[in-house]
């Protein structure tokens, strides 16, 4: 019986060490990153979102995209993903400092997006996967994110920012699908998914 | 911000771990590591008693007999 | 002063009867404002699952409309089913146990209505923002701020009741579930506060959000609901039985080793994910670990049952929590191999998590909520359940129901898995080996959703007195002791 505070004692010690571990030690060592120069070219890694694309992560999150998407590119020898072309190379830490939240993702019901923005960097592409998925990859069951857009009639001419669309979801006529605000920030976040940039500490695996 | 984070976190953990070791003293105190045996019947009193079932589908057949060959309850 | 006084012999069997009485009415209006709380959200909680898988079967259902998009029917749903169910069913069982092994009536019930008002807002008001589009996009943590709040005040007070209650309980032996209540009770809201302020009020870089993002959702599991569904076990099992625990050393055993292994898990949801090797591999170390404590509870749980099986035929109570008991530890088994990083690479993204998510949740501690839940309620109010083939009925078909999804989402994601790890076939294929096996899930989920509407029917005419007077609160059937088989001793 005298066993007993012992382990009672040892089981406090170690959830304490639980926190310091998985809490505080993350905080300190994986959430205060600063992003990398380089040195000759002068270019910041991982690059700064533009206004829109900040706005495009609040309607990533608000869309719940992370329940089909992960957003991490495995290393090596945990899976196919650089082999399927998902990234040039693994995922590291430093790659989610401007992300909040991280949207890394824990089901595949849909591609890895870490690098989309290199996949498909087609504005055009990324309107009409979004308004009509099952269209533009047969086979797919993601939603389409319609109420992104807008059913308007055309005033004139056809309004700049108006996308194609492929029948069945191709507008009668004298009609045109337009972005909403939301839509094009969304687009403009997954343009900029795109970290194949190089960091010191994620070196490219060699072929 | 930050300092707020901080003050928070180490409050927490300060909090917690001190409950968690009060908790563990007062217990090894007041002997509940003692007797465990005795204290696997807390939960059964002179009306509950060890032997007795507690819960049973309320079927039509309200009375039902024992099954055959089925022993006396202990007291 | 001895701890291990149970009741002194001065006590009649009818003095303790109606002691137990007064217990169980003292707790009657809190304990029913959860669980009526509780089969509320059950159904919707059901509502919404059944919405998203009929959406992964044709994507095109109801797309028109934002508020009901995949990517927040789900998240509703998760936080439908933990906060809104499952958390309030078990906070009903806890009060309810509390009383019971404190061995007094309960007192302060204010502080618990305020809860349970509190916390019902707050999941109404988070469900209603993850529908509007205000989720924060971290699983298990998907409430906006304004809600998780609430649900903070909602637990601060519960743990402040539960503290004054066990300091004005009956001296005498502080029995193992009680142990497991009240280390929920405060590690959780220290689970909680922390994972929001870290990631929700203020957020810390993204880089480290992933590891308290699974310190968190891991935790919430092993260290509010398993032991909550524990403590239900430990209490039920031997009192529906009258057979004390097998080994009341291995149990205490059992919680401590919990304690000890259980907090460190949470890395292995991010295994191969961007994270130092060492925080993965300390998962992965104290996931096996889990050995311990799992196969402790299984043995115990075995050998107090063991001999009495056909028990299970006429105890409402003992079915569905023996159910539950044996799904921990398969759950367990599961999620402990799951963590080994060369079968980790087979199932991480796929729908067997989802399965094992369900099993565990569903399969384990649903199961015992509802066990708990026929054995309470009708000491509580006072009735009998009115109808034996409704909860009969409600068995079968959320026993098979949970059994086919369990099944669909392994099958269905070990293959999808497999296809993934294979760069030669493409990922759209790997899509269609998981359609026929999400069609299956689907049509689960409408024997699970039947099997909640009769279990809310049967609550509802138990609360509304429905059928014809039978025995007082403390047992079914009538005043005589009933014994359709024998109990082995």
């Amino acid at each position: 019986m005298s066993k007993m505070p012992v382990i009672i004692f040892g089981a406090f010690l170690t959830f304490l060490f639980s926190w310091m571990g998985l809490v505080a030690y993350p905080y300190f060592q994986l959430g205060r990153f600063t992003p990398f120069v380089a040195e000759d070219t002068g270019d910041i890694s991982p690059p700064p979102l533009s206004g829109m694309a900040v706005m495009g992560q609040r309607v990533y999150a608000s869309s719940g995209c992370i329940y089909c998407h992960s957003q991490q590119v495995r290393q090596v020898g945990y899976g196919s993903d650089l082999e399927r072309g998902w990234g040039a190379r693994p995922t590291v830490a430093r790659d989610y400092m401007r992300q909040n939240p991280a949207f890394l993702g824990t089901m595949r019901t849909g591609p890895d997006l870490s690098n989309i923005g290199a996949r498909q960097p087609s504005i055009d592409w990324h309107h009409q996967h979004l308004y009509q998925p099952a269209v533009v990859s047969p086979g797919s069951i993601m939603p389409s994110f319609r109420y992104l857009y807008r059913l308007q009639k055309i005033e004139g001419q056809r309004s700049a920012n108006a996308i194609d669309l492929l029948p069945p979801d191709a507008p009668p006529d004298g009609y045109e699908v337009v972005p909403t605000y939301e839509a094009e920030a969304l687009v403009a976040y997954l343009i900029s998914l795109n970290r194949n940039y190089p960091l010191p500490e994620a070196p490219e695996p060699p072929q | 911000m930050n300092a707020i984070v901080y003050i928070i976190l180490a409050a927490g953990l300060i909090f917690f771990s001190g409950s968690t070791l009060a908790a563990f003293y007062w217990a090894a105190k007041t002997g509940q590591f003692r007797n465990l045996e005795d204290g696997s019947q807390s939960i059964f009193d002179h009306d509950e008693p060890v032997g007795t079932a507690t819960d049973a589908f309320a079927d039509k057949t309200a009375d039902r007999p024992l099954r055959r060959g089925a022993t006396a309850l202990k007291s | 002063m001895s701890a291990t006084t149970v009741h002194s012999s001065t006590t009649t069997p009818a003095m303790d009867k109606a002691e137990r009485a007064r217990i169980d009415e003292s707790t009657r209006v809190p304990v029913l404002l959860f669980f009526g709380s509780a089969v509320f959200w059950l159904l919707a909680g059901s509502l919404f699952a059944l919405l998203a898988s009929f959406k992964l079967n044709a994507p095109h259902l109801l797309d028109q409309w934002g508020w009901l998009t995949f990517g927040r029917v789900r998240p509703a749903h998760l936080n439908a089913v933990a906060y809104g169910w499952a958390s309030s069913a078990g906070i009903g069982v806890a009060l309810w146990l509390m009383a019971r092994l404190c061995r007094s009536p309960l007192r302060h019930s204010k502080l618990l209505i305020c809860a349970a008002i509190f916390w019902n807002i707050g999941v109404l008001v988070g469900i209603g923002g993850i529908l509007s589009g205000d989720s924060r996009s971290i699983e298990w943590l998907e409430f906006p701020n304004y809600a998780s709040l609430m649900l903070f005040v909602a637990f601060g007070l519960i743990a402040v009741w539960a503290v004054i209650m066990f300091r004005f309980r009956q001296p005498g032996h502080v029995y193992v579930s009680q142990w497991y209540l009240l280390a929920a009770f405060l590690w959780f809201p220290w689970l909680y506060s922390t994972a929001n302020i870290l990631l929700n009020f203020e957020p810390i870089q993204g880089g480290a959000q992933g590891a308290v993002n699974w310190w968190y959702g891991h935790n919430a599991l092993g260290l509010w609901f398993t032991p909550i569904g524990l403590a239900a076990a430990y209490y039920f099992i031997p009192k529906v039985l009258g057979r004390p625990i097998h080994s009341y050393y291995l149990s205490i055993l059992g919680f401590w080793s919990l304690a000890l292994f259980y907090s460190w898990n949470g890395m292995h949801h991010l295994i191969g994910g961007p994270f130092p090797a060492w925080m993965i591999s300390a998962s992965v170390v104290a996931s096996m670990m889990m050995f311990i404590p799992v196969i402790t509870t299984a043995i115990n749980h075995h050998m107090t049952v063991r001999g009495n099986f056909g028990a299970l035929k006429w105890s409402p109570t003992l079915r569905f929590i023996v159910f539950g008991a044996m799904c921990y530890t398969l759950a367990s088994l599961q999620g402990i191999l799951m963590a080994i990083p060369s079968l980790n690479k087979i199932t991480h993204f796929t729908h067997y998590t989802v399965g094992h998510a369900h099993l565990g949740l569903y399969a384990f501690f649903t199961m015992i909520m509802f066990g708990s839940m026929y054995y309470i309620t009708p000491r509580v109010v006072g009735w009998e359940w009115p109808s034996a083939r409704l909860i009969r009925w409600h068995f079968w078909l959320v026993a098979i129901g949970i059994g086919v999804m369990v099944v669909a989402l392994t099958l269905g994601g070990l293959l999808q898995g497999i296809a993934l790890l294979d760069p030669g076939i493409t990922f759209m294929a790997t899509l269609d080996y998981t359609k026929p096996w999400l069609l299956l899930r689907s049509g689960s989920g409408i024997l699970l959703t039947v099997g909640h509407i009769i279990f809310a029917i049967s609550f509802t005419l138990l609360l509304l007195k429905v059928g014809k007077r039978r025995a007082g609160p403390t047992l079914f059937g009538t005043d005589e002791v009933r014994q359709p088989e024998s109990i082995i001793p």
